[in-house]
């Protein structure tokens, strides 16, 4: 429908038409478009739209004998039991932390974008960006394992490095401390992910005008003040958008990182919801409908944050940036 | 122009035969069959050592035991592979003809598959091409053949959905797992080795202050290991810890919420925060943590598996010896938790195989002798040769078998890696000559030492291990169990890392009343009645 709207031309303002009549008439002028977002659709409705109707096992007692709609509808029971487990409350309060954890490193790429963009020398500048991409390009599995090793007490470098400095015996392990799961978590995905999320902004940035760089020259603006009043403003827009997505996943941790992350020791830090549905929805399919209860439960918590940024983000920006 | 746009059509032309060629090809793969000939699909979850499946010596070797081609659909590790096949059922997938090595299936979860038609009855199969299964079954004690065979039976309908893996060896080379001390640094220090928990604290701090294996540096780790701790649990009480309930004069309790789980937990405590005990975590940390550079031993007291955590290699392993089950203060305890042998479920045949003759010979033809030594030590002649006089082997007795490179834990095409349908003995499973680089004479005499204990040590009179539960029972276990062992493990955490106090009343509580909402006296009962009804 909105295709539909912004094709509205001046000729067809002359003659006044509404509703389907209206659509008919557009959309059979502009066939060959709408064919063409058939591409782009068509996946969803797909991968995204078409799985959906399997989401009614999280109110069902689903067996795969009785199939999706022919399983026993039990309501609420999955949801009931998610919320009264014991270790719920935990569970949940682990991964609220760990995002609100994350979010709080969300200004970071945008940083060192800016910093990319202020470098002088193009050289240094395209080797400093391909080295800061690469650990985005380690699969996980592989980097907790470096993870683990650098920081082994034992035989690590970090090990190795506190010994160098005097240390005595062995130092305390991060690895399986409940307390430092967090900082682990996050600050090795920043690590990891931060110069893969500047690509966003420095080619935002790099559409900034030179004109308005060099009337900021003239005006006798330092460097620094340009990065504030001229790049800033300019990339706006772009991280608007990518703080409403972030919200869109909040509470969506990524489930095998911390599964990977996990020990006996840190399990009261490190349990979070992704890797208990998991442990107990996965493995046995008579638990399928426990595991899609909770999943829909994180999903319409989701949902509803990305919706609060996104009305927030209008009100603030007076209908300009929303994804909605 | 004209030229120029011909040449774009011919060109598009191409690449589309070219790409329609590629997909073609990609359908064809490893299934060229040879067209004619019988073929059995097998689902197995992949080995990271076999590098390939098709062009390996124990499929040939059952391709031609059985007169038929094989193929394979590779799953993931043993745990994955659980999740594969659950998913592959709910979204109606053809399933492979025969499933072996899913050896995380529990019996219940095994029942559901077969009841909903995944899994078929084999027992007229059984009976009709079972030979060298049954063979091996009666060849059990009686009483072993009852708990197999309940096992693998449903109770109600007496159907057979799944045949075993079971372990009936005296000697294993990866069941123990118990306490080694380092006795070299024990006679260094002049200390005996302890034998109750006020004992085990003194050397402890000894191993940590005293420099035992005298190189000037503080780098002695006193105690290490993830699962050490159950070994001090039982110091105080019974704790097994894949089954963490008791029974004592008739009555089922749960050890996890007794006072002396409790006092254990501050002992722990305090190990842990004195520097006493370490946990690290990554197995493939454990050797050199153990060993150091090689040569100087850093570990004082350890537990687990001296084959697979020292990576096979030795050199300190004549350092330790295995430490008996400690005792409380009050002379108590000092449990040693008996692992049941060896039972998993890890044969199945599917609704889509449409020869089950065939797929039952070849679950059959697993349990063989000969295709266990292939499967243990590889293939005849290159990997082991046939001796006409017994020679001893490591483990103090007789082998016919003479294994020339045994080293089949490293990357091979010789084994197909994970579980099969086996009965294991002694005769066809420690066949292991001395001359093996795969396993070591220290390593032997350790699990020989381990093996030796386990049997010779007290044991509660009666555990809830066999107790027998009907099928609702079970699915309700499975799910108190889900719940129970994340909260005890998450306290433990807790309580270790000093976020919590055992000693505290009100953390106590807190503890003890969440485990009771995840409905452990609901699981007490559940044992009680089973014990009632016996």
């Amino acid at each position: 429908m909105t295709a539909a709207k912004r094709n509205k031309t001046p000729s067809n303002a002359l003659i006044p038409q509404k509703g389907f009549a209206r659509f008919k008439k557009n959309f059979l002028r502009d066939r060959q478009l709408y064919l063409l977002i058939i591409i782009g659709i068509a996946p969803f409705i797909l991968f995204h739209y078409g799985p959906m109707y399997g989401v009614q096992i999280a109110f069902r007692n689903y067996r795969i004998a009785d199939g999706i709609t022919g399983s026993e509808w039990v309501g609420w029971k999955w949801f009931e039991e998610f919320l009264t487990d014991p270790n719920f409350k935990r569970i949940f309060l682990n991964t609220l932390i760990i995002s609100l954890y994350s979010l709080v490193t969300f200004p970071l790429p945008i940083i060192m974008a800016l910093f990319f963009n202020a470098m002088r020398k193009q050289r240094y500048k395209g080797v400093a960006q391909t080295i800061s991409y690469m650990p985005h390009f380690i699969s996980m599995t592989v980097f907790v394992g470096i993870l683990n090793l650098i920081l082994s007490p034992t035989s690590g470098i970090y090990g190795n490095l506190f010994r160098l400095f005097g240390g005595n015996g062995y130092p305390a392990d991060f690895r399986t401390l409940a307390g430092s799961f967090r900082h682990l978590y996050i600050w090795s995905g920043v690590w990891q992910g931060m110069g893969w999320q500047t690509i966003l902004y420095t080619s935002a940035l790099s559409s900034v005008s030179s004109e308005l760089h060099e009337a900021a020259c003239l005006d006798g603006a330092s460097r620094f003040k340009r990065i504030i009043h001229v790049d800033l403003p300019a990339i706006m827009p772009t991280i608007a958008i990518m703080l409403i997505l972030r919200m869109g996943g909040l509470i969506s941790v990524g489930f095998e990182k911390a599964y990977l992350m996990q020990s006996p020791l840190n399990l009261s830090t490190s349990e979070l919801i992704s890797t208990y549905v998991y442990k107990r929805g996965l493995s046995d399919f008579r638990r399928f409908s426990y595991g899609t209860a909770v999943s829909l439960f994180n999903t319409a918590i989701n949902i509803t944050l990305m919706l609060i940024t996104n009305y927030t983000s209008k009100k603030v920006t007076e209908n300009e940036i929303s994804v909605i | 122009m004209k030229r120029n746009k011909k040449m774009t059509r011919a060109m598009g032309i191409l690449l589309a035969v070219v790409m329609t060629l590629g997909l073609l090809s990609g359908c064809g793969g490893n299934g060229s069959s040879s067209g004619g000939g019988k073929k059995l699909t097998i689902g197995i979850p992949q080995s990271a050592v076999v590098t390939d499946y098709y062009n390996n010596s124990f499929t040939k070797y059952i391709e031609e035991k059985l007169g038929a081609e094989i193929e394979f659909v590779l799953f993931s590790n043993a745990n994955e592979a659980m999740n594969q096949l659950s998913l592959m059922c709910a979204a109606g997938d053809e399933l492979p003809d025969v499933l072996v090595g899913f050896s995380n299936m529990s019996g219940s979860l095994m029942y559901e598959y077969g009841e909903d038609g995944f899994f078929i009855d084999m027992k007229d199969l059984i009976d009709q091409y079972g030979t060298e299964f049954k063979a091996h079954m009666e060849a059990l004690s009686q009483d072993e053949y009852d708990r197999v065979m309940d096992f693998i039976t449903k109770p109600d309908t007496g159907a057979i959905y799944g045949l075993p893996t079971y372990s009936a060896v005296t000697i294993s080379d990866y069941m123990q797992s118990q306490m080694m001390i380092n006795t070299q640094w024990l006679n260094t220090l002049g200390l005996d080795a302890p034998t109750n928990i006020d004992e085990l604290y003194d050397v402890l701090v000894a191993f940590r202050d005293e420099d035992p294996n005298n190189n000037g540096k503080a780098d002695e780790l006193p105690m290490l290991s993830p699962a050490i701790y159950y070994y001090v649990l039982n110091a105080f009480v019974y704790y097994d810890s894949a089954n963490p309930y008791n029974i004592t004069d008739g009555k089922v309790w749960a050890p996890t919420v007794s006072p002396e789980y409790r006092q254990a937990l501050s002992y722990l405590c305090k190990l842990y925060n004195e520097g006493l005990m370490k946990f690290d975590i990554p197995a493939n940390d454990a050797k050199s943590t153990i060993s150091g550079n090689g040569t100087t031993a850093r570990v004082g007291i350890w537990c687990g598996n001296p084959q697979t955590d020292m990576n096979h290699s030795a050199q300190v392993l004549d350092q330790y010896d295995v430490l008996e089950p400690l005792a409380d203060k009050t002379g108590k305890g000092g449990y040693l938790v008996e692992r049941p042998r060896d039972l998993l479920l890890t044969g199945h045949i599917t609704k889509d195989c449409e020869d089950t003759a065939l797929a039952m010979r070849f679950l059959d033809c697993c349990y063989e002798d000969g295709a266990v030594t292939r499967r243990r030590h590889g293939e005849e002649g290159t990997n082991w040769v046939w001796v006409d006089a017994a020679e001893p082997n490591i483990f103090g007795g007789m082998s016919h078998i003479k294994v020339l490179n045994s080293d089949l834990f490293g990357s091979n095409n010789v084994t197909w890696g994970s579980l099969l349908p086996n009965v294991y003995t002694d005769e066809n499973y420690l066949t292991i000559a001395s001359t093996a680089p795969g396993i070591d004479k220290e390593i032997a005499r350790i699990l020989y030492a381990q093996t030796e204990l386990a049997q010779s040590w007290r044991k509660p009179a009666e555990t809830v291990v066999n107790l027998k539960l009907t099928i609702d029972e079970r699915a309700e276990r499975e799910n108190i169990n889900g719940k129970i062992s994340t909260t005890t493990s998450q306290y433990f955490g807790m309580f270790l890392s000093g976020q919590l106090d055992p000693a505290k009343d009100a953390d106590w509580n807190k503890y003890v009343s969440d485990m009771e909402a995840c409905g452990l006296s609901k699981l007490v009962d559940i044992y009680q009645a089973a014990y009632d009804r016996q």
